[in-house]
């Protein structure tokens, strides 16, 4: 009972950190139907910011934080302005490639200039148990990360259903062309998106290497980025709320399967999850709360 | 008799000859092509303020590509094309589509264009984006007013609309806008005729309350010819006939082209 109690809190919170970056995701993929690849290294790169600014310029580690998430945000709309913009937006697979080299040109360029050692960064959440169960803790840590993300998806809910630019926003999403017809500017529009993912990234990874189990290296974000995407498309890709349930499903398969299944070693959590993201799709191939297209032609 | 009952120009019939008052919109030799497709082959045509012009011809006439140049969307155009409003003229030549609705040119593109995902009032929303944010409840009335079906599904996603009340949505989407200039291509396209008469005597509303000046891109003349003032017949890009929807409908060659008579 108590081991089961601690592999679902692990589950959780490595979930809503999936979560956070798919979110990211998620956002770009609505506005563009364009998966970001590089999405996991800008928000390394945000992260190293935030250590750069909290542990070398001896800032608050929240002040760090929200200087670090506004200059990736700067840094998402001048990719989106200076290379993603562009090229011909109808035809994907240059993009994502352009999108697949800057993830390694991200990554050679932190390694450059802070080598592979692994850093600490303070952490931004209490430390500690809030609730102890026998051996089975949740952290604060745990609870902590879980309020971000709804936070954080709240905020996004709001600001899309209830604001001008997220209806201009909801517009582009879905119909460009009639977006464009009636004067909605639809490429500053996926500008903002750009930024905003970038930010929400830089939130999601700073939180995940400031968990005081894990420790910040140039690496530390491509694992993330690959479940933070199987959780986009077990959620729906098009779905903000799907990708939080994508990614917990996720987190909780991967911390539950290796917990139980002695067979199978922790080192395959990750392909355990992957093989679970694949059982989802066969039965709903839009995922989990993905829009199934009901248009009338 | 007063003089100025000698000097007022009738522009529902002698356009060309409307010195007084310039055009809103003139193409002179205007030739358009998607890459080394060429489309429309050197074409002359003016709209004048409160009209209501239609554009007629067969399948891969140009008459999409028309609009297209004039809404600014993926074609290259050359030749001269002017677009006139109270703060000046406006060449339209390369422009884009934001700048053309910008300017007040609202297009109803074929196959209707609505937000699918969105619903009815949201898509509404949409169209009054640039309108002062307390004016576009009440304007939001006026439609539902208009068209009474959308008022009844107005929170309903507008992909789960029938035909007609996707047409209707997207008129009414595109006069959000409050432009100055109505394109619409084909409004009549796959919808019943008491559909395509209900549609129609709701853009007659809208000219009488609005003065919406309107440019109609259609197959079925027979509508166009009752709804328009002039209109142009249009053949293999270029621009074969031209003149009152009286006149055009009495044509022989417009009859047997165009009327099925």
């Amino acid at each position: 009972m108590e081991l089961l109690l601690a592999r679902l809190f692990d589950g959780v919170a490595n979930g809503t950190l999936y979560a956070s970056v798919a979110l990211s995701l998620v956002l770009i993929y609505k506005a563009t139907a364009l998966i970001n690849f590089a999405q996991g290294e800008m928000a390394m790169v945000g992260a190293f910011l935030t250590y750069v600014l909290a542990v070398e310029l001896n800032l608050n580690i929240l002040v760090a934080l929200v200087i670090a998430m506004v200059a990736s945000a700067l840094f998402g709309v001048v990719v989106h302005r200076t290379i993603i913009s562009r090229f011909d937006e109808h035809e994907h697979l240059p993009v994502v490639l352009v999108t697949l080299g800057l993830l390694l040109a991200l990554n050679a360029f932190v390694a450059i200039l802070f080598g592979y050692d692994t850093r600490r960064l303070p952490s931004l959440l209490p430390q500690g148990s809030a609730v102890q169960i026998g051996s089975a803790n949740l952290r604060w840590y745990t609870l902590g990360v879980l309020v971000v993300s709804v936070g954080v998806l709240a905020l996004l809910t709001i600001l899309l259903r209830r604001t001008n630019i997220g209806l201009a926003f909801r517009a582009v999403a879905t119909n460009t062309e009639s977006a464009r017809l009636v004067g909605i500017p639809v490429s500053r529009v996926i500008t903002l998106s750009w930024a905003i993912a970038a930010a929400i990234g830089t939130l999601a990874a700073t939180l995940y290497v400031s968990d005081p189990l894990r420790q910040l290296d140039p690496l530390v974000m491509e694992r993330v980025l690959i479940f933070a995407a199987a959780a986009a498309v077990l959620g729906g890709l098009d779905s903000l709320w799907g990708s939080l349930a994508g990614g917990l499903l996720l987190g909780l398969s991967e911390s539950l399967v290796t917990g139980y299944v002695s067979w199978i070693p922790p080192e395959l959590g990750m392909v355990v999850a992957l093989i679970c993201l694949a059982l989802v799709l066969l039965w709903r191939p839009s995922g989990l709360f993905g829009s199934v297209q009901v248009a009338r032609v | 008799m007063t003089e100025s009952d000698l000097v007022a120009p009738d522009l529902e019939s002698t356009p060309g000859s409307a010195e007084s008052e310039p055009a809103m919109l003139s193409a002179r030799n205007m030739r358009a092509s998607y890459g080394p497709l060429s489309a429309l082959h050197g074409i002359d045509f003016e709209l004048f303020e409160g009209e209501c012009v239609a554009l007629l011809g067969a399948n891969g006439a140009g008459k999409t590509t028309t609009l297209r140049t004039i809404s600014g969307q993926l074609v290259t155009v050359t030749g001269m094309l002017n677009f006139r409003d109270s703060s000046g003229i406006h060449d339209l030549i390369g422009t884009t589509a934001d700048r053309s609705a910008r300017l007040g040119i609202a297009h109803v593109p074929q196959g209707r264009g609505t937000f699918t995902d969105l619903s009815v009032e949201d898509n509404l929303r949409v169209g009054g984006f640039r309108l002062p944010p307390p004016e576009v409840n009440g304007e939001m009335d006026w439609w539902f007013d208009v068209f009474p079906r959308l008022e009844e599904r107005r929170r309903q996603p507008a992909g789960q609309l029938s035909g007609g009340e996707q047409q209707m949505l997207a008129v009414a989407r595109a006069m959000m806008m409050h432009p100055q200039l109505l394109l619409l291509d084909e409004p009549s396209l796959g919808l019943a005729p008491m559909t395509v008469a209900d549609l129609f005597r709701a853009l007659e509303r809208v000219r009488a309350e609005r003065r919406t000046t309107m440019f109609i891109v259609e197959q079925n003349a027979n509508v166009a010819l009752a709804a328009a003032d002039r209109a142009y017949v249009l053949e293999a890009g270029r621009i074969v006939l031209e003149g009152t929807a009286e006149d055009l409908s009495q044509n022989d060659a417009v009859k047997r082209a165009y009327l099925g008579q």
